[in-house]
């Protein structure tokens, strides 16, 4: 039997082992307080995605469903933002729908968080700031989750080593059974994922949605970034909006065909199990690839990085880039026109059901005032996030450890060289 | 409960197993080192048990 001193010395190990994760703990928990999104003059009724498949009512992945009817009928678009948290411009594009637009004719039917359980957790081994901040007037800031690209893993757990979509049997790795981009077109028992990607099918068929759009970002070395992807049904639809993005914007967005044996995606899936047009939308974003090197906030909002503009110099991206970078305002300015350019597509296509948006901010306004201006201001302040003060950027400065791995001054004091 | 949830049980017993026998080896190492590192290995397991990571 250990002696006494073994004994001693254990309590104390295990209080303060205890110490630290009670206070990562509330860090954790806290996390999960979502941001707010104010419901503009548009927004008619807002409802639960639980309203379309039972099983999900009370589950951490139920999430809000914003109306924004017309007393005009017409058709109807749904924004489908949020799918992967760590992609801010597809999520505040919803915001700002929400928060701006008035439907004069039709519906729109926005989904801010999509994947709501992965707002609140980062990703492990990416060092990703849990939030973000919008400058807006004066001293006014809107705080925002910087999120997983997955469900948070706590409510779906042990992951097979294979992902097997169903229906079409296609294999991927492990670390794609929590994404909702590959998970559809879901069924109503399977996994949670899988759950929730059959309500959203639910609420496209039983909404009768007309056009359905899924806002994305990717790093500029991916080869959809840049591009709007369309099922073969929607490829008139999105053929429109990219002219007219080229003949009134001045923006080059790319035309992309789903490839009918890539199997999960929104854009196919969607028009394949449903009727609507489907079409996903990616802006550049380096801060969730593989190349890019500190994870700071300043990166989520200016997306300018070193290794991706080498990368640039190099011809290994698939849009133009340089030391300018991609600012939020520019990447959410490119979903929201480029969201009303498929509205605008629509009508030009169907005069007979209109899905007519107005109160919307162009893309030159947003790029020139800055998104802040277009969203609205919140009067209650922002929620603390750990309860120690300054602790944790003392420790991970901007994704840094104070230790210096992984850091620039580390490599020059071996080396005597500059960082790349 | 489906056959989901049923790899999770399976898995919360492993881990209440496994936490359950770091806890343990605190009280039989003598080093004080040694009793640090298998409290800090437990964390990742108790917190994922818990619902908070």
């Amino acid at each position: 039997m250990a002696d006494k001193k073994v004994i001693k010395n254990g309590i104390i190990a295990m209080l303060i082992v205890f110490t630290i994760a009670g206070l990562a703990s509330i860090y954790f928990l806290r996390q999960r307080i979502d941001e707010p999104i104010v419901a503009g003059p548009g927004v008619t009724r807002i409802g639960m995605l639980s309203e379309y498949f039972d099983e999900l009512k009370g589950s951490p992945v139920d999430t809000e469903v914003y109306f924004l009817e017309s007393d005009k009928p017409g058709g109807t678009m749904l924004l489908m933002c949020g799918t992967h948290p760590g992609e801010p411009a597809g999520f505040l594009s919803g915001v700002t729908a929400i928060e701006n637009a008035i439907v004069e004719a039709g519906r729109l039917i926005v989904i801010p968080r999509a994947q709501k359980s992965g707002f609140g957790t980062g990703e492990p081994g990416r060092a990703y700031p849990p939030r973000f901040h919008i400058q807006q007037d004066d001293d006014n800031l809107r705080w925002f989750r910087y999120g997983n690209r997955i469900m948070n893993p706590v409510y779906s757990w042990p992951n097979p080593t294979v992902w097997v979509n169903y229906p079409s049997g296609q294999t991927l790795s492990e670390g794609e059974t929590l994404n909702l981009n590959r998970a559809h077109p879901g069924r109503p028992n399977g996994r949670l994922n899988e759950k929730l990607s059959f309500a959203i099918l639910e609420l496209i068929r039983k909404e009768k949605v007309s056009v359905s759009i899924d806002p994305h970002e990717a790093p500029p070395d991916r080869p959809l970034v840049g591009s709007i992807a369309a099922h073969e049904r929607a490829l008139d639809l999105a053929t429109i909006s990219v002219l007219n993005m080229d003949m009134f914007w001045d923006v080059n967005v790319r035309l992309e065909v789903s490839p009918k044996n890539l199997h999960g995606l929104s854009h196919r899936e969607w028009g394949d199990y449903t009727d609507t047009l489907a079409v996903l939308i990616e802006t550049p974003s380096p801060m969730h690839g593989p190349l890019r090197g500190k994870s700071t906030e300043k990166l989520i909002l200016d997306a300018i990085d070193e290794f991706e503009l080498q990368a640039g110099r190099a011809g290994r991206l698939f849009m133009s880039y340089d030391e300018k970078g991609y600012p939020i305002s520019v990447r959410v300015a490119r979903q929201v026109q480029n969201q009303l350019e498929l509205a605008n597509a629509w009508n030009e296509l169907n005069p007979g059901e209109p899905i007519i948006i107005t109160n919307m901010p162009t893309y030159p306004e947003i790029v020139e005032n800055g998104i802040g201006q277009y969203l609205a201001k919140v009067e209650e302040p922002e929620p603390w996030l750990f309860p120690i003060p300054g602790i944790r950027e003392f420790f991970f400065n901007e994704g840094r450890p104070f230790w210096g791995y992984g850091s620039g001054w580390t490599y020059d004091k071996v080396t005597g060289t500059r960082p790349l | 409960m489906d056959i989901f949830g049923f790899y999770n049980l399976i898995y919360r017993i492993i881990y209440i197993y496994v936490v359950s026998m770091f806890l343990w080896s605190i009280f039989i190492h003598k080093e004080f080192v040694r009793q640090i590192g298998y409290a800090i290995v437990t964390v990742p397991f108790l917190l994922r048990l818990l619902g908070i990571k």
